[in-house]
């Protein structure tokens, strides 16, 4: 009797529940989520320097006509020099002379050492890296270079580290240059100095300047170098420039 | 003796129903019934997104820029719910009236953070109650807190609110569902979710 009763309980059990599991009228609704994100990268190019390649030698015999009393040399003509005997002092605009010394020294133009730039913008390209390199250089010998970084992901970032790294060769040659730098971002975000190279690449990290997608941050960079520049000497280096996303630096 | 008493028993209940089916007078009243069941429905109404992809004409006089997440170490806490200064990723929001609504993130980065208004209608005729919201990440891990570097979630996604409210037939509920972009997050990617909603009859156990 009682295994009956309970087979019975268990029926109407059974049976509410299924009951129970058809009575339910429900209705669904779904929310579709896409989170595309955004990239972060920059591109460097180098825009000019005041001595491009190749050197101009006057063949002797020649009479060259930029020695011309207060001829204005212009690029590729005369290497860009300080005056030795008024020297350039630190922080101070270059005292450029344009003697009858010849292009003997030169710095190359943009040399980006990837064929596929990062970014282009307005059909200008900017590369993962450039080289620069200055050969045959002198004391007094005073390029400048002009490079810009811009912003090539779709989210600002700003510069967050500058390195100086790989010293390969004789580094004391990257202490006999007084280099006098500056840079600008559209007017929002400037920057000037002097001193050793590792003291500009200081500066510049500490700066924090901000680049938005396709807008250039141009950094000039004048080295000059000094008496104490070792002859038939080499020194080369990285400068890396890190940039992270501008609401986390 | 008893073969003849039942045998008569018999013919009287034959006659008698014979009898019954003549002699009976009778009347039908009829009801006609309808029954018209209700309606189980809800939809996503139209909610707040505080980073609209597109600015509503005219120019708002709010600054148009991206949120930032509370308990964001580079921003003040006092002003988290402010906005950052600048607008860089957006969020767009489609669908309301109907059963999907379609969340995009656009230009996405870590730290981005927005707190969408969700609303929930009742476009039916019955009484319902929300009875379970399941959140799917389809293509990425579900971090579990926000800022956690140790975390190896790409996205963290929150929902507050709703989970067995009762919304009455024309009625709504709000909720919140909180998107915050972590580290983890890769560049130029695309991470999907879908959040389900379940609705029941009110009277039933949700």
């Amino acid at each position: 009797m009682k295994k009956a009763a309970f087979l019975v309980m268990a029926l109407i059990i059974a049976l509410g529940a299924l009951g129970f599991a058809y009575a339910k009228w429900q209705s669904t609704i779904t929310i579709q989520g896409t989170i595309n994100t955004g990239t972060v990268k920059i591109g460097i190019r180098d825009t000019g320097t005041t001595d491009p390649p190749p050197d101009l030698i006057t063949p002797p015999g020649v009479v060259d006509p930029n020695i011309l009393p207060n001829y204005e040399p212009t690029n590729g003509t005369r290497d860009p020099r300080v005056d030795p005997l008024a020297p350039w002092t630190a922080g101070g605009t270059p005292n450029w002379v344009f003697t009858d010394l010849k292009n003997v020294a030169a710095t190359d133009s943009d040399n980006p050492d990837a064929a596929v730039p990062v970014c282009t913008c307005s059909s200008v390209g900017y590369f993962a890296s450039v080289s620069e390199n200055i050969t045959n250089a002198y004391p007094f010998y005073a390029p400048t270079m002009t490079l810009d970084i811009a912003g090539c992901g779709t989210i600002p970032v700003k510069i967050e580290n500058v390195q100086l790294t790989n010293i390969q060769g004789n580094a004391s040659i990257l202490n006999t240059p007084c280099v006098e730098w500056g840079w600008n971002f559209s007017g929002v975000c400037t920057g000037a100095g002097h001193g050793t190279l590792a003291e500009m690449v200081q500066a510049l990290k500490d700066s924090k300047c901000q680049i938005h997608q396709c807008q250039v941050l141009t950094i000039g960079l004048t080295a000059v170098f000094l008496e104490c520049l070792p002859q038939s000497s080499s020194v080369s280096f990285d400068i890396v420039v890190t940039a992270s996303q501008w609401n986390e630096v | 003796m008893k073969k003849i008493g039942l045998l008569i028993l018999a013919l009287l209940l034959a006659l008698g129903v014979l009898g019954f089916a003549y002699a009976k007078w009778s009347h039908t009243a009829t009801l006609h019934g309808t029954i018209s069941s209700g309606d189980v429905c809800v939809e996503f109404g139209h909610g707040n997104n505080p980073d609209p992809c597109q600015l509503p004409p005219p120019a708002p006089v709010v600054p148009h820029i991206d949120l930032a997440a509370p308990g964001d170490p580079f921003y003040p806490e006092a002003i988290w719910h402010g906005y950052k200064d600048k607008d860089v990723g957006c969020t767009s929001v489609s669908g309301e009236g109907t059963n999907t609504l379609l969340v995009t993130i656009n230009n996405a980065y870590p730290s981005y953070y927005n707190d969408l208004e969700i609303e929930v209608h009742n476009c039916g005729t019955v009484p319902v109650k929300i009875s379970s919201i399941t959140i799917d990440p389809q293509d990425f891990t579900r971090a579990l807190t926000m800022f956690n570097l140790q975390d190896p979630g790409q996205i963290w996604i929150g929902w507050s609110n709703g989970q067995g409210d009762q919304i009455e037939p024309g009625g709504q509920v709000g909720s919140s569902l909180k998107i915050h972009v972590e580290q983890p997050a890769l560049q130029g990617y695309s991470y999907h979710f879908t959040v389900t909603i379940v609705a029941n009859q009110w009277n039933e156990p949700v």
